[in-house]
């Protein structure tokens, strides 16, 4: 060093140099690793925390739904409840009975147990006759009025409704209702406990005048009060069903008109259907239920008689289980339909409700056991619909003494001898919950009568006991139990979603999804499995057109395009890339769909007459002298695109013929298998496996031979007589491929008597939307991804590979063949895969052109529903929080979940394959 | 040589290699062939073609513009089918014994909608009489402004001074008044506007006072409205307004602010009623009387002409001046008649912006992360595990990032600042429901991966030899970051933005759950103060297609639009694209001359 004094940070420049770093550096340096960190990490966090709000949205799906151990309330002077805080109550105490014994149910059972939507009043109808109204906070008696004064032999009321329908010892029937009437009031119409009332608390009014039965108000916000009247009222009309005492009455409430059966003591059962025209009620004729003779019946009316949906069955029951089941869909000539056995021999029938919609009957017996039974084909005689028994719910421990449905979900309250009561979800038969409703200050009796209400943030189960015990000094004999319950995600399990489900009036379990529907009563149907197959369809028909082009289209950019058209020609296939799915969506539904429908022979035949137009192109330019051939190799690509339309105009010329020979002259009519043979679906079939089998035969057998007789052959001599081969193995296929069908249908026909036919299993009718168009229009989102990925597979092989194959002697095709594309196969399988994943989750084009029914047919004529597809439909009109929501969201857990796993297998493949080229 | 010739023949494989070039080839001709279809179908909407007049052999006359003719097989059982006075001629057509013929018939496009209730009608060749199919000169398109366009002859302008009688009086009056008509419809909108400015600053009072009734627990709005009605008695309004003393003062404001508001609301909005009345009045009583190829005479107001030109007289620079007005009424106004006329550009702000907030939540986070991942994570098995993961998710599907941003955007998020912020406007929601920044966030995501794998190989890229040059001549890790490595990075980043973002405007699966609608009442960015409204839904080229062709109520009159929407979308698409290409191809070649 020239410098003579090296010390003192002194550089040759002569400037000082700073040795420290400056602290805003410092800080800098510190700052943006920190921020980076944290930032970086956040990011990536945030997107695996996609997966976990599914997660999170799905997992309550799987939970159990909850029944809290209920407050019971045994009327009495109770403070009103503050809603805001627990209700605690004291209740009176209760006196243990010498016996213990609970009363038999059906002794003091109401005819009817209701609470109003609120939760904040009940309404009991005794049989007796008596209406009572009760304060449902606080089981505080409020009211008491008679519907009638003359005693009644029978009375009923429709569960899902107002009306109550009373019959008495002459055999007429007088017609009622007992209803809650839901009014605003301000607090001076009320009593003065309302003065200074919270919102949300209760406060209740007894019986007088305008309150009618007795009545609970509610403030509400701004200081007004919501009402809740228990109104009873019986018509003076009566009406006759005949001359003996009325003894069991059912009834069907609705708009058009009530309908009301009951058995007549000496005469047997009658149906008594009305006409509602503007408030007035006009009775059509009674029609007599006659029990055909010989019907094994025990004697003494039934102890249950129930009408179903519209009026068009009658179901009467007796004890010891026996039902009769009568038509009454015609209700000038009701018909008796069958005598079916509820319970098991030996058991008492002691409950039987229908579940919202009546559709469904649950019947519980004395052992616990409770079945669910609805009118159903059956799987074995396809005719007459007949009451079968659907549903087996778990077995109570002790008599089932009360069934409440829920009055718009399928789930029902049951109780139970113990004491116990449970809810039940009847679709999937799972228990929600299951509590105690007896606790230490309340009798320990069996529910007469269970409820459940309907509003979300006050749905309770609600049971009535009645019980000497609870006759306790100046007491009532009525307690009443409240528990709150959470139906959660009850309508679907981890089996309904998967596995199929007996859906009411169904023939059998189905997998089927129907989320929403109208009316009462609509039963969701919540299995997965027509999606995922609608998913697997869409994927098979979309890969089973993208994946060869693809694959093979890139094989020919690779390997014989040069480096200045493979320039061109790669961009212009990526940019299929860049097309919204959207337009693709449009175009496959608008333009793509009718052309296929309108030339769907041509299609067809398209399929056979492009390629064998393709290989007659190849083997007439083989046939060409080898000069021209290789001096002119750059146009074989465009020689190749002329082969195409004169593919697609032979395939237009022999259409006609062909829809004349195979398909009867019309093909659409074809397809629905009302004219014409099964050929032609025989052809379907065998036509592949024909064309494979003489690929192989001639890859095996006859080239060989033929190689070696034509030894001592000019080239273009072989090749002339190439052509001429390939034209007779078409003509041999195609030969074979009939004959093979033709001898199917054959054998079909003498088989099975009538010729099988693959139609109406493999392709049945004709959709314009459908899996062969989504197909179509789905290549052109996959060609790209499997194009571009294969093509970089391809060119990763080394070239020393392709020079080291030629230079051995072998032509461009062996190479391609034997070295290139095994050495890439790990690489074109990756790009398999990642199309397949882009496949699965596409959503417009499907939305836009498969039709969007969720049908499990794999007819490629047909329309389908994948899970993306579903998923854009219906999450916008499903609220959240709810089972339709949450199924949503499994299906899109479930998309997620199948992506992820299908591209991280392809993109371990790739990895795996990239350090195995690198090493060659 | 064993086989000779003959084997080499075989061991050549040209009909598999062929094969291959026709499966090549089929993927050519599939662009191609769709991006022709779009293109011609794009294109060709907004020229005005030749209005034909054909007179029917039932006497009537059809005049529309031609839109193609077809070929379709005619069965002798469907004839009864076609018209009475055709059947004769068809049953003539069919030579003895066959079944079918081909028969040919001309899709017409009407128009006169309102009149005739359809757009198109199918005239079929035995229908016409032979020679009767005529250009008339004074052939006239209408374009209306609520009722579709309108084809006919005028007859006479009838104005309050003067009726012009004779199509060519009448037709020069048109042109003549025209510009006055256009200038009251201006008027009438501004009036329109600012009584509708009026009407949202009462909403904002409104809501003031519910803000203020939830924070004081007293009610108040009923009492804001009983004063603010302007028939009040004396009585009554001392004791509303003693009513109003006694409220608390948070809300008495409030209330006393939403009242005179009204008031003003009230006096202002009275003469602005008055002047649109009479706007209205005098746009009706200027109209033209035309008359449609059946005789039927038509009023069509001159105010509610948008653009009316003389189909058959125009000259090819006339037809182009039509055709480019019509463009430009396409990207600049807003769509008429549930999108079948008028403009998308209200779709294609929406898509900008959403776009643009997208850009700016992606390539921040985006670029942290790669630069996390690539340069300060410890390399490893768990980074290597993370960088496929990352790759992975741009192959979910775009509706599960959808079914995201509805569930923890829209409903948890928007929900949760509802209840907070926005109390007063419950149970409407404000963050609560799909909007441009629920759609921007989720597309965000949804976009990520792209952006991050771009800017990871970017970054991968740069050779180490600079990073070590750059830390051999003392420069700390973050100024290295920062001096050396982003800016070499720099056009891979780029690209990476601009496929996030080409992959983002062609989206719409997502947007359906979290924004985009049919219709947007207003501009999600606009002159308005605070002018980026991130809780507004907006409209969406990509949605704009899936509504329009799918649920559009005149889906045959709607469709020409779908096709030139599909155009504009594609080209945004595209040019987004190539300009990714364009900027990676720079890329490489800057590499190349920076590796050293």
């Amino acid at each position: 060093m020239t410098d003579p004094n090296p010390a003192a940070g002194a550089s040759f420049t002569g400037r000082r140099r700073d040795r420290k770093t400056k602290p805003s550096v410092k800080w800098a340096d510190r700052l943006a690793s920190a921020l980076i960190s944290v930032g970086g990490v956040g990011t990536i966090l945030a997107i695996f925390g996609v997966g976990l709000v599914l997660v999170w949205q799905v997992v309550p799906l799987f939970t159990p739904g909850d029944l809290e151990t209920p407050t019971t309330f045994t009327g009495g002077e109770t403070p009103r409840i503050d809603a805001a805080n627990a209700p605690v109550i004291e209740p009176n105490k209760i006196e243990p009975n010498e016996a213990g014994d609970p009363a038999a149910p059906g002794d003091v059972a109401p005819a009817r147990f209701a609470v109003d939507e609120f939760a904040v009043s009940a309404a009991v109808v005794d049989p007796s006759g008596a209406v009572r109204a009760i304060d449902a906070r606080t089981g505080q008696a409020l009211g008491e009025k008679r519907l009638s004064e003359v005693e009644p032999t029978s009375i009923v009321a429709a569960p899902d409704g107002v009306m109550v329908v009373v019959g008495f010892e002459d055999g007429v029937v007088r017609l009622g209702e007992v209803r809650f009437d839901s009014a605003f009031r301000s607090a001076e119409s009320l009593p003065a406990a309302a003065q200074d009332m919270a919102e949300g608390d209760t406060v209740p009014v007894p019986a007088s005048g305008e309150f009618e039965v007795g009545a609970v108000a509610e403030a509400t916000r701004g200081g007004r009060f919501r009402v809740q009247t228990v109104v009873a009222e019986l018509g003076e009309e009566t009406f006759s069903l005949g001359d003996g005492p009325v003894r069991t009455l059912g009834v069907f409430e609705s708009r058009s008109g009530p309908a009301v059966a009951g058995w007549v003591e000496g005469e047997g059962l009658k149906f008594l259907p009305f006409r509602r025209s503007g408030s007035t009620l006009t009775p059509r004729d009674v029609a007599d239920l006659t029990i055909p003779a010989g019907t094994e019946l025990p004697a003494g009316p039934p102890t249950f008689v129930r009408v179903a949906a519209r009026a068009s069955e009658v179901i009467a029951a007796w004890p010891n289980g026996r039902a009769v089941r009568f038509n009454t869909r015609n209700a000038r000539n009701p018909k008796f339909a069958e005598a079916l056995q509820l319970v098991e021999d030996g058991r008492t029938l002691t409950a039987l409700e229908w579940v919202t919609g009546r559709g469904t009957l649950l019947a519980g017996d004395d052992a616990g056991a409770l079945t669910g039974w609805f009118a159903s084909r059956g799987n074995a005689d396809g005719g007459a619909r007949s009451l079968t028994l659907a549903k087996r719910y778990p077995q109570g421990a002790a008599a089932v003494t009360a069934i409440g449905p829920h009055p718009v979900d399928r789930l029902a309250a049951v109780a139970y001898g113990d004491g116990t009561a449970r809810v039940v979800q009847t679709t999937v038969e799972s228990v929600v919950g299951e509590t105690t409703l007896a606790g230490e200050t309340t009798p320990a009796g069996a529910a007469t009568a269970v409820t459940l209400t309907p509003r979300t943030d006050r749905s309770f189960l609600y049971a009535l006991i009645e019980h000497e015990l609870a006759l306790n000094k100046g007491g009532q004999k009525t307690a009443l139990s409240r528990a709150p319950f959470d139906a959660g995600a009850a309508d679907a399990t981890l089996a309904s979603l998967f596995l199929p489900v007996w859906y009411e009036g169904g023939p059998g379990p189905e997998a089927k999804w129907q989320s929403t529907g109208a009316g009462v009563g609509f039963e969701p149907k919540y299995g997965m499995w027509p999606l995922i197959f609608g998913t697997l369809k869409a994927t098979f028909y979309s890969m089973l057109f993208a994946a060869p082009l693809g694959i093979l289209a890139a094989i020919y950019t690779g390997e014989y395009l040069s480096k200045q058209v493979r320039a061109k020609v790669k961009p212009a296939v990526e940019v299929m890339a860049g097309l919204p799915s959207v337009v693709l969506g449009f175009l496959a539904a608008v333009a793509f769909a009718p052309f296929v429908e309108s030339f769907l022979v041509a299609v067809l035949c398209g399929i056979v007459t492009v390629p064998v137009a393709v290989l007659l192109g190849a083997y007439l330019w083989q046939a060409l002298p080898q000069t021209f051939t290789l001096r002119h190799k750059r146009w074989r690509l465009i020689a190749c695109a002329i082969c195409l339309p004169i593919g697609v105009l032979a395939a237009n010329a022999v259409a006609p013929a062909v829809e004349e020979a195979l398909f009867a002259g019309n093909v659409k009519a074809w397809l629905n298998g009302r004219i014409g043979t099964p050929v032609g679906a025989w052809m379907f079939l065998t036509l592949p496996i024909a064309a494979g089998a003489a690929l192989l035969g001639s890859a095996y057998v006859a080239t060989p031979r033929i190689v070696r007789g034509a030894r001592g052959w000019k080239r273009n001599h072989f090749a002339l007589l190439r052509v001429a081969t390939f034209l007779l193995g078409v003509m041999f296929v195609l030969g074979l491929a009939w004959a093979s069908a033709k001898g199917l249908t054959e054998l079909g026909a003498a088989i099975a008597g009538s010729a099988w036919d693959p139609r109406g299993e493999i392709v049945d009718t004709y959709q314009q939307r459908n899996a062969v168009v989504v197909g179509f229009a789905m290549a052109f989102t996959i060609i790209p991804i499997v194009y571009t990925l294969a093509d970089d597979a391809l060119s990763s092989v080394p070239d020393s590979l392709r020079s080291a194959s030629l230079g051995a002697g072998a032509t461009t095709w062996q190479t391609t063949v034997r070295v290139v594309v095994p050495a890439a196969m790990s690489g074109l399988f990756s790009a398999l895969m990642v199309g397949l994943g882009r496949a699965v989750g596409e959503t417009m084009i499907v939305l836009m052109a498969a039709g969007g029914t969720a049908i499990t047919e794999v007819n490629p004529f047909n329309g389908f529903r994948t899970l993306a597809v579903n998923i854009a439909t219906e999450i916008p009109e499903a609220a959240p929080g709810t089972t339709h929501y949450r199924t949503l969201f499994l299906a899109a857990l479930l998309l997620f979940g199948i992506t992820f796993a299908v591209n991280t297998a392809a993109e371990v493949v790739r990895l795996r394959f990239r350090k195995r080229v690198s090493q060659i | 040589m064993r086989g000779g010739p003959a084997r080499s023949v075989v061991a050549g494989g040209e009909p598999a290699v062929w094969l291959s070039g026709a499966a090549l080839a089929i993927c050519l001709a599939m662009i191609g062939g769709l991006l022709a279809l779009i293109l011609w179908n794009g294109i060709g909407t907004f020229w005005p073609g030749e209005l034909v007049r054909v007179t029917l052999r039932d006497g009537s006359a059809v005049l529309g513009e031609e839109y193609g003719t077809e070929t379709y097989e005619l069965r002798r059982a469907s004839v009864p089918l076609l018209p009475a006075e055709a059947r004769p001629v068809a049953l003539a057509a069919f030579p003895e014994g066959e079944d079918a013929i081909e028969a040919v018939r001309v899709l017409l496009r009407t128009d006169n909608r309102r009149e005739s209730g359809s757009t198109f009608t199918y005239v079929d060749a035995f229908e016409v009489q032979p020679g009767s199919k005529t250009t008339p000169s004074w052939a006239v398109v209408l374009e209306r402004s609520d009722q579709g366009r309108f084809l006919g002859e005028p007859v006479r302008l009838v104005t309050p001074e003067q009726t012009y009688e004779g199509p060519e009086a009448a037709w020069e009056a048109f042109q003549k008044l025209r510009p006055a008509a256009l200038e009251r419809n201006e008027r009438r909108e501004e009036l329109e506007e600012e009584s509708g400015a009026g009407g949202v600053l009462i909403r904002e009072a409104e809501l003031r006072v519910r803000s203020a009734e939830m924070r004081t627990g007293v009610d108040g709005r009923d009492l804001a409205r009983a004063l603010s009605e302007s028939a009040l008695s004396a009585s009554e309004r001392t004791r509303l307004e003693a009513e109003l003393a006694e409220k608390p003062a948070d809300l008495r404001e409030a209330i006393e602010e939403y009242v005179l508001l009204e008031r003003r609301n009230d006096i202002q909005d009275a003469p602005r009623l008055a002047a649109m009345s009479e706007l209205s009045a005098e746009n009706a009583a200027e109209y033209l009387v035309m008359r449609t190829a059946s005789g039927q005479e038509v009023e069509v107001e001159t105010a509610e002409v948008v653009r009316g030109y003389r189909a058959n007289a125009l000259s090819w620079w006339g037809r182009l001046g039509v055709y480019l007005s019509r463009w430009w009424e396409f990207l600049s106004e807003e769509p008429r008649q549930a999108g079948t006329a008028g403009g998308v550009w209200p779709a294609i702000w929406g898509t900008v912006t959403m776009t643009l907030v997208m850009t700016v939540f992606v390539v921040p986070f985006g670029v942290l992360a790669a630069l996390y991942l690539r340069e300060y994570a410890k390399q490893g098995v768990i980074v290597s595990a993370v960088r496929v993961a990352v790759n992975n998710l741009a192959g979910v599907p775009s509706i599960v990032f959808g079914v995201f941003g509805l569930g923890f955007f829209c409903y948890l998020i928007g929900g949760g600042v509802d209840q907070l912020f926005y109390a007063e406007r419950l149970p409407d929601p404000t963050f609560g429901k799909g909007g441009l920044l629920w759609a921007s966030l989720t597309l965000a995501l949804l976009t990520l991966p792209v952006v991050i794998v771009a800017t990871e190989e970017a970054l991968s890229a740069v050779p180490n030899s600079m990073r070590e040059g750059s830390y051999a001549c003392g420069a700390s890790k973050w100024q290295t970051i920062r001096r050396i490595v982003l800016p070499r990075a720099l056009p891979g980043i780029l690209t990476g933005m601009i496929l996030a973002v080409a992959r983002g405007a062609g989206e719409v699966a997502p947007l359906m759950l979290v924004g985009a609608v049919n219709t947007a009442p207003a501009l999600p960015v606009d002159l308005e103060a605070p002018f980026v409204h991130p809780s507004r839904s907006f409209m969406h080229l990509g949605f704009h297609i899936y509504d329009l062709g799918f649920q559009a109520p005149d889906g045959d009159a709607a469709r020409p639009m779908v096709y030139t929407t599909m155009l504009l979308l594609i080209a945004l698409v595209a040019t987004l694209n190539l300009a990714a290409m364009w900027l990676r191809a720079r890329l490489r070649r800057r590499f190349t001359s920076a590796s050293f």
